[in-house]
């Protein structure tokens, strides 16, 4: 009787056993097509539109007329009431008929589709960020800036000319971005620059040296953490995979939308 | 005896563990790691509607806008033009343009359908004062034939025996002792209105051609699609009261903007707002200051701009009226004291021709 179980046994492990999917690899290189979208929504400006494209195989040279999405139906709507098309315009931009005038506080939906695939962004628009006080801290320079909630900031040195205020070189990336909504009781923002080149520590910049702080809204800090994953791997000891994160959502669709606010240029000796 | 019914009681216990852990490794083995997250983002149809509207040339705020032609073209180009009479079969058989066809609103769709309307230079709608002929042709605009045009005035300046339906209508109204001056500013915005199309997922042209054709078919009907200042001299149209409604002046700004030192002037509705051709139907402009739960007027200089603008706001879902007649009717003295800003929009007796018309039913 009890051999007669281990039979029963040994065949039902055996019919679970052939459930295993086996997956012939395929020699051939294969590549995930993206929609990818792209906007960058700066308060104060006019709307300059949103890039459709989508990604190529990697062992494709980049081809813009390949890349480039052109069947796009797509449309913003604004503080959930205001409905403004978009129309293909060039280089897989779309834009509006006329001009729409970015706002803070201004509420930013994307709805579009692409044959059957359907794309929606949301952002807020930050407000233009303060720089309370700022100050050279060896070879960069921190800033504090008046925080407001579901926004992060960036900020960059920057060299001017004293006589027009324009700038003449800046620096060009972040050195992190930071949450206002991490300590909801301070009502301002420790942010620094990175390094500024020694050429411009020297007290002939002395009156050039400012610091520009930028708003994003929240969704950057994720994307801004993540965007170098996903890279090559050049270096042995650094991870090379795992997912950026985009704030566009649809099926394989990836891309900012994304809201954000520059301040002024802030003199810091 | 005893003992070995215990063990095999042991036996099945452990058989039976054994059975339900081999079933859940195996059901969990089983399963492809395919997770995926789908969204299901509706484009709304009113966006839709209003995206194809742009996308298919943006229309109403396009020079072309309002696509008419006067009665010395016409005659002129009799050869060269496509004319359809959309009167009813007793008007057209009392006199009709030569070689005009008689095409009622609701078989417009099926006689574009049937013709290649490239063929012809121009293709001209004809009524008896160019006020539903407006609204037919924005539709058929919108719809997709772009060389269709209105006769101005329709055939009220063909010929003096069809005259009447416009000299009777023309002059200075009594309801402007309620008009004012100045601007009225109204900021607040309204969702576009509702529209659900029944096969919301087919392709949006046909949605819409689909609309406009119903549209079409509906007509330009009394209180529906129009209205007149009734009674004369009350503020009130078609005897329900102006502030009932949301009244727009369609036209230039000195057209809404009247100069109060100015003693031709005669003002604009109470609570009327300007919308200048162009500019302010754009979806970046005013478009949305419309609302969605008001009965709209709109009035032109001469009805048949605003007819245009109707017919494109009906087709967005708006419940818009034009103003039959407009500034000839409102305040003609004004109309012809500017002239020079209002041409072509006056009717003047002086443009009345006697051009030769056909009775009888037959085209030909």
């Amino acid at each position: 009787m009890i051999k007669f179980y281990y039979i029963i046994l040994i065949f039902i492990s055996l019919l679970f056993i052939s459930c295993d999917d086996v997956s012939v690899v395929n020699p051939k290189l294969t590549t995930k097509e993206y929609i990818v979208v792209r906007s960058e929504l700066k308060a104060w400006t006019h709307f300059e539109g949103v890039s459709f494209t989508k990604t190529l195989p990697v062992n494709e040279p980049y081809d813009t007329n390949k890349a480039v999405l052109r069947n796009v139906t797509a449309y913003l709507k604004i503080n959930g009431i205001r409905i403004i098309p978009l129309h293909y315009y060039q280089g897989g931009i779309y834009k509006p008929y006329g001009n729409v005038f970015i706002t803070s506080g201004d509420i930013f939906e994307l709805f579009a589709k692409v044959d059957s695939t359907s794309i929606y962004g949301v952002t807020k628009i930050p407000n233009r960020p303060e720089v309370t006080s700022s100050s050279l801290s060896n070879k960069h320079i921190d800033a504090l800036i008046k925080s407001n909630p579901g926004e992060v900031y960036g900020a960059v040195w920057t060299i001017v000319n004293p006589s027009n205020n324009s700038s003449i070189a800046a620096a060009a990336d972040f050195l992190s971005i930071v949450s206002s909504t991490s300590n909801q009781t301070l009502t301002t923002t420790s942010v620094s620059t990175t390094d500024m080149p020694d050429q411009y520590l020297t007290d002939a910049y002395k009156d050039s040296r400012c610091v520009r702080a930028y708003a994003f809204d929240e969704p950057y800090l994720k994307y801004f953490n993540t965007k170098n994953n996903n890279q090559p791997v050049s270096n042995a000891f650094v991870q090379g995979g795992d997912q950026i994160v985009w704030n566009v959502k649809g099926n394989n669709v990836i891309g900012l939308f994304i809201g954000s606010a520059s301040g002024s240029y802030v003199k810091t000796n | 005896m005893l003992k070995q019914i215990k063990n095999m009681k042991i036996n099945f216990q452990l058989l039976g563990i054994y059975l339900i852990i081999l079933f859940s490794i195996g059901i969990s083995g089983c399963l492809k790691d395919n997770v995926s997250t789908m969204y299901d983002i509706k484009l709304s149809d009113n966006a839709k509607v209003l995206y194809y509207l742009e996308e298919s040339g943006d229309y109403i705020n396009s020079s072309e806008m309002p696509s008419v032609v006067n009665v010395d073209e016409v005659y002129y180009n009799l050869n060269n033009y496509l004319v359809i009479d959309t009167r009813t079969k007793s008007e057209y058989a009392a006199g009709h343009i030569s070689g005009a066809v008689n095409i009622q609103n609701d078989s417009l769709i099926n006689f574009f359908n049937s013709i290649d309307a490239g063929k012809y230079q121009k293709i001209i709608l004809v009524n008896s004062d160019g006020q539903a002929s407006s609204y037919y042709t924005c539709l058929l605009r919108l719809y997709g034939i772009q060389n269709v045009y209105s006769l101005l005035f329709g055939m009220a300046q063909w010929n003096t025996n069809f005259s009447e339906i416009w000299t009777k209508n023309i002059g200075d109204s009594p309801v402007t002792q309620f008009f004012t001056f100045g601007n009225y500013i109204n900021d607040s915005l309204s969702n576009l209105p509702n529209i659900h199309f029944p096969n919301s997922n087919s392709a949006i042209q046909s949605n819409v051609k689909n609309r406009i054709a119903e549209i079409l078919q509906t007509g330009f009907v009394d209180n529906e699609t129009y209205v007149k200042v009734d009674p004369p001299g009350a503020l009130e149209f078609n005897g329900e009261e102006a502030s009932n409604f949301y009244i727009v002046c369609f036209g230039i700004r000195p057209f809404y903007n009247q100069n109060p030192m100015d003693p031709v002037s005669k003002g604009r509705f109470p609570n009327s707002v300007s919308f200048v051709p162009g500019e302010d139907l754009k979806s970046t402009n005013n478009l949305q200051l419309l609302p969605d739960n008001k009965k709209i007027v709109v009035y032109s200089y001469s009805g048949q701009m605003s007819a245009f603008v109707v017919a494109y706001l009906r087709v967005l879902g708006y419940d818009a009226r034009s103003l039959l007649y407009g500034g000839n009717m409102l305040f003609y003295s004004f109309m012809t004291a500017k002239i020079d800003a209002f041409t072509p929009f006056v009717f003047l007796a002086s443009d009345i021709k006697n051009y030769q018309y056909i009775t009888g039913s037959s085209s030909k």
